[in-house]
């Protein structure tokens, strides 16, 4: 009788211990994606400062108000439409392949806007940082397209565009392809544990097709297509909001783990296959270190491609960053952060994109190269419920839908707003500068000298830009 | 005394001034919320081992609140905006004896 209660007390007081250790991980898990979201502010931060940095200086309240009004529109977006698109939308429309019906409904549940995991609830600590981890990818996603339009786009269209973009198009492929149970994954095995493609792949082919409505700048192209340079008005600042970008990835990168202490590893990636947060840190630093190497040669010692490929190299290895070894992911970084400085150069000077921060190359197709080099380099890894290998065919069939996914949605939806006459400022503002117009202040003291706009000619001749605008702004059809 | 909105749900228990409280052992004081789950303001409030659960009338109505000004807010940020430019806009046309553009929201002289 005696050893029956023994047992009884010692089988209660596991229990109570389990419980706690259950207790324990959810608090840990809950600290965690609140710490990577404080974290990942940087990245916002980096943004407008690479952007304020890279206009002209009639151009830098403007921009810096566009990144920071990013965050007033996604967010309220994001929580009415995006997340139920995430947990809803797993297994296409229609339905494709096998699907797990357990996890669609939990997760959709925690999905809805007025479902009670959005609230103070005590038997769910992870739901609402687990969205706030997914709105800071939202905000990011917005915030890549938002560089490459700088200086001619309006701010409303700006912010619709991210609206759409942030909340809809990429959490829609983040469902498909970035979960345990989106139909690409269950299916074909698709395969990008950091979201090369997810995030910055479609971001960069939505932005793409948004710059063929927007057009370039006023004065960027010479009658004979050859490209201008606008003089940035502080490349101090552009160089330091991409450290702060590449500080703020970290948290990026370790916010796209699953965490639970009680479970063995501690650490997933988003498909649920094990992984270890050392393991990706490991790959962003190499990525960081390839890329700048690539980036640097390809473009003869360019600072902006210099530092931009560093952001292409890491782009580039997150999709396996979950498995490389280093060695690849700095190999693969360096070859991918030189392809994308031609790639940028392309778009610039062949396709007559103006891209004003090489958007479409540094996160489009930098993000592409990255689902392509899983399929290349990391083909037989287990992804998702239904355990399907990674491969080629796989990265191909995202590669095919993430590319239209993204630059259909861009496209139509500026050629909606250009046929509405809302999609760029007209030329007198551009030409005059958004600050003026947008907000009539100066953001500078009144005795602060102002340099003379420069540009620079296709021949590297250094010009005063007054005199290109001008014969420039007679050609504009208004 | 109840305040102007009572917004909690009802499973939440009010036993205001209960000395000492029931749990004043416990560093979190949960006797009033022992029987609620998810509790935020206007929710139905969901109990211990179910599932979380959708909305109740008042919640519903927040939420769709909350949607219809995101919309609102949206619509404004692209009228005001272009009215903002296109005077700027006309303002300078007119000056040189241009047309003025076209854009919707704003009539023509």
């Amino acid at each position: 009788m005696i050893d029956f209660l023994f047992a009884q007390v010692e089988s209660l007081e596991e229990a109570a211990s389990a419980e706690g250790q259950v207790l324990d991980s959810v608090i840990l898990g809950e600290q965690f994606y609140f710490f990577t979201v404080v974290l990942m502010w940087l990245i916002h931060v980096g943004f407008m400062s690479y952007e304020a940095g890279v206009v002209r200086r009639k151009n830098v309240l403007a921009t810096a108000m566009k990144n920071i009004l990013t965050i007033a529109v996604v967010t309220p977006t994001f929580y009415y439409v995006g997340w139920w698109i995430y947990g809803c939308n797993q297994p296409g429309i229609p339905p494709i392949g096998p699907n797990s019906t357990d996890v669609s409904v939990v997760q959709c549940q925690s999905g809805i806007p007025w479902s009670d995991a959005f609230g103070p609830n005590l038997t769910n600590n992870i739901n609402l940082v687990f969205f706030l981890a997914f709105l800071l990818f939202s905000w990011t996603t917005a915030s890549i397209m938002s560089g490459a339009l700088l200086e001619r786009v309006r701010l409303s269209a700006y912010l619709l565009l991210a609206a759409l973009l942030g909340s809809v198009v990429w959490i829609l492929d983040a469902a498909w392809g970035w979960s345990a149970g989106g139909w690409l994954t269950l299916r074909f095995g698709f395969h990008d544990s950091i979201a090369s493609g997810v995030v910055h792949g479609v971001a960069g082919a939505f932005t793409l097709g948004v710059l063929f409505n927007l057009g370039p700048r006023i004065g960027k192209y010479t009658r004979d297509g050859l490209a201008r340079q606008f003089r940035p008005q502080n490349l101090h600042i552009t160089l330091m909001g991409l450290m702060l970008i590449f500080t703020g990835f970290y948290a990026f990168y370790a916010a796209c783990l699953v965490i639970s202490s009680t479970a063995f590893p501690g650490w997933a990636n988003i498909y649920l296959s094990p992984t270890t947060l050392g393991s990706i840190a490991m790959i962003i630093t190499f990525g960081f270190a390839g890329g700048f190497t690539g980036g640097y040669f390809a473009s003869r010692g360019d600072p902006f491609w210099t530092v931009s490929g560093g952001l292409a190299g890491v782009i580039g290895v997150s999709a396996g960053a979950d498995v490389y070894a280093p060695t690849l992911g700095y190999l693969l970084a360096m070859v991918t952060a030189a392809l994308t400085v031609y790639a940028g150069n392309w778009i610039e000077k062949r396709m007559r994109v103006d891209d004003v921060v090489g958007a479409v190359a540094v996160h489009g197709f930098a993000g592409f190269m990255g689902m392509l080099w899983v399929g290349v380099f990391a083909a037989g890894y287990p992804t998702g419920l239904n355990n399907v290998d990674s491969s080629i065919g796989g990265q191909l069939m995202g590669m095919a839908t993430f590319l239209p996914l993204g630059f259909l949605t861009g496209w139509v939806a500026s050629f909606v707003l250009k046929k509405l006459n809302l999609l760029r400022v007209p030329p007198e503002v551009e030409l005059a500068g958004l600050d003026v117009v947008e907000y009539e202040e100066d953001l500078y003291m009144p005795d602060h000298v102002k340099a003379t706009e420069m540009m620079i000619e296709p021949d590297g001749t250094l010009v005063v830009s007054e005199v290109v605008l001008t014969e420039a702004d007679r050609e504009v059809v208004r | 005394m109840p305040a102007i909105i009572d917004s909690s749900p009802s499973c939440v228990t009010n036993n205001e001034g209960a000395e000492p409280a029931d749990d004043s052992l416990d560093f979190i004081l949960q006797a009033n919320y022992e029987d609620c789950a998810g509790f935020g303001t206007f929710m139905p409030g969901s109990t211990y081992g179910e599932e979380g659960t959708g909305a109740e009338t008042a919640y519903m109505v927040l939420t769709w609140l909350g949607i219809v000004v995101t919309v609102l807010v949206l619509v404004a940020w692209v009228v005001y905006e272009n009215r903002r430019l296109i005077e700027y806009s006309v303002r300078g046309r007119l000056g040189r004896g241009d047309e003025p553009p076209g854009q919707p929201g704003i009539a023509r002289e």
